[in-house]
């Protein structure tokens, strides 16, 4: 299991947001190489990451990396069927150099206002140093306003909140994530590849206010992924089960379950489980990397690494599996776009969201260290 | 052109019962620039034997006078323009005559023959005017706009106007540098003294407000200082005895494509009695265009640049202007006249800036507001005084305001106009002079970054995203009291004194990169605040004896900066003019020889610290001198006005000019970008103008004005580096500079010529169609300019070192050819016409300015792939297809990304050459306009 990525930064800028209003041109597959599945979306450099159907399905948003040597993460809007960005938010250059500034996602709200959270830090810092929930329009996120600070205990919050991931829509002022808190290790330097993710709480969060009122709705400890999916009305979420410290010097995955709650509250109850198996080589080898909900369905991504034959078939005598899967309650999965390549090659499936119909899903790709986002139309 | 009033004759011509003495006549120079005089003798026709005690009656009997023992009389005072003169005695026929000129600033002289009753005469000429062209003590070098050439030509301003005269490049009058000049309104002085050098007054005169306007260039009186190379003299008319008013309308909207550039100007006017002996004039005058500063530049060469279907309009370029102005005429008594006059210009401009060619509505704005308040008290003598004394006070408060910077996307009403004034970011801040909040970043203004909308998509060259955070602001105003007196001395001489005192009052801010806290490369704020004062006094006197006049004055000059400027080691500065000039009259020539010496103040702004931005550096940094003096200037002339034929004149002038003291900039220390003004420049020029005039005669006149000269010095801008002085770039020692050398100036233009023509088609002209003449009274003018190319210096790529003798390189030549037709129309009970005015008709392609580097307006290809390269290695990341960067054209091997340097660097290239483009080195294109007017 690797660690998942979490930068949360928020930073005001214009510099990099376009005027378009989110979500009005859906342009039909832009992708220019779209093939018949799936279709590439993302061809930057660097990493493509957190992708999120927006609450009607006409845009994607993603983060990704804009490549500058503070390290700053944007967030952008992608059309629904791919092509360019319709919207994003980026940290100034001038005024925010050598600050390390990340946005986490885009989640559009009305017309084109957004809902976005925000985290810097001095470069080099371990973890992030200030943080908030924001809204404001795309093309002016400068003048976005700060309805819920993070790094702190917030106002109805019972804990303290490092982060929201991908935030779902669930009303015109109303949006429902995943809070939690990073969890560094010691050997963890903060940056966009190694703080580990601890969700904490599925909440609610009104926007109607000017300061935003939250209400959680489930428990969701120890969460590393969670999706929503409107059609069925309930929340999944992901949570490994690690060795315990004194067995392993990193967090070691030695099981993954993925859980079911109603968006209306209550308690949750598993749905899904990979039990434990006996670590290979002294690793973990297996492990969940993304869930997706939408249309009633469920997906995950995984990978296994197995032993193959001995070189020259393979030099490292380990071949990793990665597969996207649709499981359903009661353990049945049906694995498609299936993967492998030597360990270590890392050609993995990442981090999922499909759309509420259950009928598109987007996925990460990566292969070394290059992150793109890949589309797919489920029959 | 002037049109010779009916009846004149020269001297040569003497009709059996009327004799026309021309004689010398004294030009009044002072009482009022409004105004002129007029002397002459009444003598018996049959016998020539002076009459005395006769009455001289002008304009019913709005002036009078009465000859003295030898039949002299003499008027003063006379409103500019058109007379009735009539003259009555007992045994005689009375005498009239309906159409006197009195000039601005000078004496006709008019002598009358009454014929007895009892004597039979053939003919009843009974009044002659003398020749203007052969007034030998006119001793100004004086080139005359009156309000007919305002009509006749293709001028659309008193600016366009003052172009058409010989010696004239812009606001450089006879090689001298913009500035240097000065305005006179009604006898009234203006000048924007903080920056005349770089910006006008920022007052309009609408053209129909404008009686006649003088250009001055050599010899002017003792009364005006402020000025070295010129002045140009306006005169307003007055409210008339019956209502009348003009509206127009001229637009260029019918076309279509380049040509139509959303030309829309209103013009109202009016005036008349308003109760009792009140007089007043209004006026309205508005303007705006889309493409306010339009240019010729050649079309884009790359198809996808979008200036390559349409060159013009340039975006965010529109401008308009809003001057309205009033004036109160009104007796007081029977010996003085008061007038009051009003005048406000607000002239606002978006400015379009290549480096937001693709977010132009990020591009700055200027806007300047121009004010004049006059009020004036003229006392006239007794028609009986035998010592006549010509009194004027007047008191004026002018004011100019300017500010630029970032504005807001323009929202047109109608055409051009907003309708609303222009709001500057950051305004207040710089009204407020805050150069201790404004360190830090100011709220609203964030960095531009690279925009993503241009064609070629690479992050280089053209901004978007926010302006550039500059903030400027300045504002002058002056209270100015002023009083001249004229002491007629007899029929043959004048005197004049008189004096000024005005007291000024500066503010400035800048800030450039509002939203970087300063420091480091970005330069302090500058704001500044001090009141000058100017003090002049003169005393001048002229005198007839025989065929000879002469002008002796002198003219002090006083200016003191203040006591608010920091190291200012030099209080209050003076400086003493003196002017002199005799002149003689030959047969059918009169010659002058004129000497002076002028002076001004340097501009207020170089008094104060700059601070500005360029494209090139991020700041530039020039430090005020409050100890600066006066700029001077002696000029030595002579000329000869030549009477050829009875319609045709020449006139010759031949000058030599010196310049002292002129301001230019001396390094601070080893940085280019930081030094400090000084007085250092000289200059000298040496020139003549010779020109031809036919008088409207006939239907038709002409003018061809030739202009051979050369202006040298080591005058610079002043805001450049002196480049004779330098730098040891191991010591920082200053290097002893080499011997003086003389180099062109940068307005030293060769050779110029400008030939008008206008003429007029009698009504009944041309063919006849359904009945009517449709080319009868068709008035057609045309100009044709000329002018040899400027000088310029070529530099290295950077601009810093000179890479040959300082303007030693030449730019092309330029001409034009504009035209203007005019037709009287009658629509009902009201007459009105309609025209059609055409600059650069044949859209010739003139070039203001090259690159410094190449000696050509465009970039060469080294210096693109340079600064195409530079941007490269600054971001030479992959555009991937989602970016909003990407360019489907450029992703040649179609992997989904534009990388590497085969992909990258042809789109840098080509942005390259999209910004390096030259636009505002050429000069403006074919401007047609048609225009109604109706008069009631």
């Amino acid at each position: 299991m690797h660690r998942g990525l979490m930068i949360g930064a928020v930073v005001l800028s214009v510099g990099c947001a376009h005027s378009t209003p989110c979500c009005d041109a859906i342009t039909g597959s832009e992708g220019p190489f779209a093939a018949a599945e799936p279709t590439r979306l993302t061809f930057a450099a660097g990493a493509n990451r957190w992708p999120a159907f927006s609450w009607d399905d006409r845009s994607i948003s993603y983060r990704y990396q804009r490549g500058t040597g503070d390290r700053d993460l944007c967030a952008g809007l992608l059309p629904a069927r791919g092509g360019q960005r319709i919207g994003d938010a980026c940290a100034g250059e001038l005024t925010e150099a050598g600050r390390t500034d990340v946005f986490m996602s885009l989640t559009p709200l009305v017309g084109d206002v957004v809902a976005f959270t925000r985290h810097s830090s001095t470069l080099g810092a371990v973890a992030p140093q200030a943080g908030g929930l924001y809204v404001g329009r795309l093309g002016a996120i400068g003048e976005a306003r700060l309805v819920m600070p993070l790094l702190t205990t917030p106002p109805g919050g019972s804990v303290r909140y490092d982060f929201l991931m991908s935030p779902a829509r669930t009303g015109p002022d109303q949006i429902i994530a995943l809070a939690g808190q990073f969890i560094v290790g010691a050997r963890v330097e903060f940056g966009p590849i190694d703080t580990v993710f601890h969700g904490k709480e599925i909440v609610k969060i009104d926007l109607d206010g000017t300061i935003a009122a939250i209400t959680p709705l489930s428990s969701a400890e120890g969460a590393v992924a969670w999706a929503f999916d409107p059609a069925s009305g309930f929340v999944y979420f992901h949570r490994p089960s690690y060795a315990a410290p004194t067995e392993s010097a990193i967090y070691q995955v030695i099981a993954d379950t993925i859980f079911r709650v109603s968006v209306a509250g209550g308690p949750s109850e598993a749905i899904w489980g990979r039990p434990s198996t006996v670590p290979f080589n002294g690793r973990t080898n297996e492990a969940i990397d993304g869930l997706g909900a939408g249309g009633g369905r469920v997906f995950i991504s995984m990978h296994r690494d197995r032993p193959v034959p001995p070189p020259p078939a393979n030099p490292t005598g380990t071949e990793t599996r990665s597969t996207l899967a649709e499981i359903t309650p009661g353990g049945a999965t049906r694995e498609f776009a299936i993967l492998t390549a030597p360990t270590g090659s890392q050609l993995l499936w990442g981090r999922l969201a499909v759309s509420s119909d259950g009928d598109h899903l987007v996925a990460e790709r990566r292969e070394g260290g290059v992150n793109d986002l890949y589309l797919f139309d489920q029959p | 052109m002037p049109t010779v009033p009916a009846g004149r004759c020269c001297a040569s011509r003497l009709p059996a019962l009327v004799t026309l003495m021309v004689t010398l006549a004294l030009p009044a120079i002072g009482s009022a620039q409004a105004t002129g005089g007029l002397i002459g003798t009444i003598a018996d026709a049959s016998t020539n034997r002076a009459i005395a005690g006769v009455e001289v009656r002008l304009d019913g009997g709005r002036f009078r006078a009465t000859t003295d023992r030898s039949g002299e009389f003499r008027l003063r005072g006379i409103p500019v323009g058109y007379h009735r003169l009539e003259v009555a005695w007992p045994g005689y026929r009375p005498a009239r005559r309906d159409s006197v000129l009195v000039r601005s600033g000078e004496i006709q002289r008019v002598d009358v023959r009454l014929a007895p009753e009892a004597v039979e005469l053939q003919e009843l000429v009974a009044v002659g005017v003398q020749d203007p062209v052969l007034d030998p003590l006119a001793t100004q070098t004086v080139q005359r706009i009156s309000a007919e050439d305002l009509r006749r030509l293709p001028v659309s301003s008193l600016e366009d106007a003052i172009a058409l005269q010989a010696g004239v490049v812009g606001e450089s009058f006879r090689g001298g540098r913009s500035g240097q000049q000065a305005f006179i309104l009604d006898g009234f002085g203006i000048k924007n003294s903080l920056d005349a050098s770089t910006n006008g007054t920022g007052i309009r005169i609408p053209t129909d407000l404008i009686t006649e306007a003088r250009l001055i260039t050599n010899g002017f009186s003792a009364k005006y200082g402020q000025a070295i190379s010129g002045l140009v003299s306006v005169t307003t008319r007055d409210g008339g005895d019956r209502w009348r008013g003009r509206a127009a309308y001229e637009t260029d909207r019918p076309l279509s494509g380049v040509a139509d550039l959303g030309l829309d100007r209103m013009v109202l006017e009016a005036d008349g009695p308003l109760f009792g002996s009140v007089r007043a004039v209004g006026i309205v005058d508005l303007s705006a265009r889309l493409d306010f500063d339009a240019v010729n530049a050649p079309a884009a060469t790359d198809e996808r640049d979008p200036r390559f279907a349409t060159p013009r309009p340039l975006p965010h370029n529109s401008g308009e202007s809003w001057t309205a102005a009033g004036k109160l005429t009104f007796p007081i008594g029977s010996r003085m006249t008061g007038r009051l006059f009003g005048l406000r210009t607000i002239e606002q401009q978006y400015l379009y800036d290549q480096r937001f060619k693709y977010e132009p509505q990020l591009g700055p704005g200027r806007r300047v507001d121009g004010s004049l308040v006059s009020a004036h008290l003229q006392l006239l003598p007794g028609s009986q005084s035998t010592t006549p004394i010509i009194g004027d006070l007047r008191v004026g408060y002018f004011s100019r305001d300017f500010v630029r910077g970032a504005v807001d996307a323009p929202d047109y009403r109608f055409g051009a106009f907003t309708g609303r004034r222009l709001a500057i970011r950051g305004e207040e801040i710089a009204r407020n002079q805050d150069t201790v909040g404004s360190r830090q970043p100011i709220p609203g203004f964030v960095p531009p970054g690279f925009s993503d909308r241009s064609p070629w998509g690479v992050p280089g060259f053209f901004l978007g995203g926010a302006t550039t955070g500059e903030i400027a602001w300045n504002t002058f105003s002056e209270l100015r009291s002023q009083l001249d007196v004229a002491v007629g001395l007899g029929q043959s001489a004048d005197l004049y004194v008189g004096g000024l005192v005005a007291a000024q009052d500066v503010k400035t801010f800048q800030r450039i990169q509002a939203y970087l806290p300063t420091g480091g490369d970005v330069p302090q704020p500058s704001a500044a605040a001090f009141s000058p004062r100017i003090t002049g006094a003169y005393v001048e006197a002229q005198a007839r004896a025989s065929d000879l006049g002469f002008t002796v004055g002198v003219r002090y000059d006083g200016f003191d900066p203040g006591g608010d400027l920091n190291n200012a080691t030099v209080g209050s500065r003076s400086s003493i003019n003196p002017r002199a000039a005799v002149s003689t009259v030959l047969d059918r020539a009169t010659i002058v020889g004129s000497v002076g010496r002028f002076s001004q103040a340097p501009d207020l702004q170089y008094l104060v610290d700059a601070a500005f931005d360029d494209t090139t550096r991020t700041g530039r940094f020039r430090q005020g001198n409050p100890n600066l003096g006066f700029e001077q200037g002696t000029q030595f002339e002579l000329s000869g006005r030549i009477r050829l034929r009875e319609m045709t004149s020449l006139r010759v002038n031949l000058y030599t000019k010196n310049l002292d003291g002129l301001v230019s900039t001396a390094p601070l220390g080893v940085n280019p970008d930081s030094s400090r003004f000084v007085n250092a420049d000289v200059g000298n020029v040496i020139g003549g103008e010779f020109i031809f005039e036919r008088e409207r005669v006939g239907g038709w006149g002409s003018r061809l004005a030739l202009v051979v000269q050369r202006a040298e010095g080591t005058v610079t801008d002043a805001f450049e580096l002196q480049r004779l002085i330098r730098i040891d770039p191991n010591t920082g020692d200053t290097l002893a500079p080499p011997a003086r050398a003389q180099f062109p100036l940068n307005f030293d233009r060769r050779l110029a010529v400008i030939a008008t023509v206008d003429g007029e088609i009698n009504p009944e002209g041309g063919p006849r169609l359904f009945g009517a003449h449709p080319f009868g009274r068709l008035l057609a003018s045309a100009v044709f300019r000329y002018g040899s190319g400027l000088p310029f210096s070529l530099t290295d790529i950077t601009g810093d070192s000179l890479a040959a003798e300082p303007n030693g390189s030449r730019l092309p030549s330029q001409w034009t050819i504009d035209l203007l037709m005019r037709r009287p129309i009658r629509i009902g009970r009201f007459l009105g016409g309609l025209y059609v005015d055409v600059r650069n008709l044949t859209d010739q392609r003139n070039v203001l300015a090259v690159r410094r580097d190449t000696g050509n307006p465009d970039a060469s290809e080294s210096y693109l792939a340079t600064i195409a390269e530079a941007a490269y290695q600054a971001n030479p990341q992959s555009i991937p297809f989602e970016s909003a960067r990407y360019r489907r054209y450029a992703d040649t091997n179609g992997d989904g990304r534009i990388a590497g340097r085969d992909e990258l660097f042809p789109l840098y290239l080509s942005a390259a050459r999209d910004f390096s483009q030259p636009l505002f080195v050429y000069g403006p294109p074919r401007q047609i306009r048609f225009g109604m007017e109706f008069t009631f």
